[in-house]
């Protein structure tokens, strides 16, 4: 059990390492997929058979495929980036011994309601839709704004309004109450 | 205790990756991925020494906002290359002035 959580932290940890530092952002995704099947199974073996199985699905299955479709979007000139960032290093180190006093002297932690002798699944669905309703709430609002945000911002401005200084369009547009009041006026 | 040592590492090399990276946004929203990885890693492993369940359940809501965080990251990233024609952090320069 513990030579299996070396192999797989130390996997999780080489290939986050790679992913931050392979200068090609395709190889990076990779690495990031990587990354998440060691986390997956780490989870699967320590008993977390449905957070595991989610991670693989969600990260591998929809996230992944999601960064690989920008980049292929976002093509840039293949020209690799070979200039000296080590000046950053200082303030670099710095931020994260600050981040690690904070995680250091974080609170710890507070009570829960125990799992019992049930499957994982079993336990999570019971919990998630009675205890923790708001959170199925807020969880489906997040993804609601997103998909909303999402769309609108990569809607593509195709049809540009020519707007004149009185604030209206120049286009000219059929305003049918207009017409079909107009005889009662 | 290795697993919170094993979070803290991953946690900080996702903030030395937002840091370093100077080459590439969509780079800095995988940092971002590693970040929350990293939360969950923590929360699970607390979560099964404490024999609780409030750790997976949030795990799941994390797993929901990193699912929309790259959503709307993405997005906002194809929107930032029509309107710049780069990516790269080191040409975001709008505020200068």
């Amino acid at each position: 059990m513990n030579s299996l959580f070396m192999i797989f932290s130390l996997g999780i940890v080489g290939a986050s390492l790679m992913v931050i530092s392979t200068p090609n952002p395709v190889y990076s995704v990779f690495w990031l997929v990587i990354a998440f099947v060691n986390a997956a199974v780490m989870f699967i073996s320590l008993g977390l058979d449905y957070i595991g199985l989610i991670f693989i699905i969600v990260y591998v299955g929809a996230i992944a495929i999601l960064f690989l479709f920008v980049i292929m979007l976002i093509q840039q000139p293949n020209k690799i980036d070979s200039q000296d960032h080590s000046h950053f290093l200082p303030i670099g180190l710095s931020v994260i011994f600050l981040f690690y006093s904070l995680l250091t002297n974080s609170p710890k932690y507070i009570s829960n309601p125990v799992i019992g002798s049930r499957t994982n699944i079993g336990a999570i669905g019971s919990h998630l839709y009675t205890t923790y309703y708001e959170l199925v709430l807020i969880a489906s609002l997040v993804l609601l704004v997103a998909m909303i945000g999402a769309i609108l911002l990569a809607k593509q401005p195709n049809s540009p309004f020519l707007y004149n200084s009185h604030g209206e369009s120049l286009r000219s547009r059929q305003d049918l109450f207009l017409q079909i009041s107009r005889e009662h006026l | 205790m290795s697993y919170l040592i094993l979070s803290i590492v991953i946690l900080l090399i996702g903030i030395l990756g937002i840091i370093l990276n100077r080459s590439n946004l969509i780079i800095m929203l995988m940092c971002v991925e590693l970040v929350l990885l990293a939360s969950t890693i923590l929360l699970l492993f607390e979560s099964r020494v404490l024999y609780t369940l409030f750790g997976q359940i949030f795990a799941i809501v994390i797993l929901t906002v990193a699912a929309a965080e790259s959503a709307i990251g993405l997005a906002i990233m194809v929107n930032y290359y029509r309107l710049r024609g780069t990516i790269a952090v080191r040409a975001s320069n709008l505020l200068r002035g």
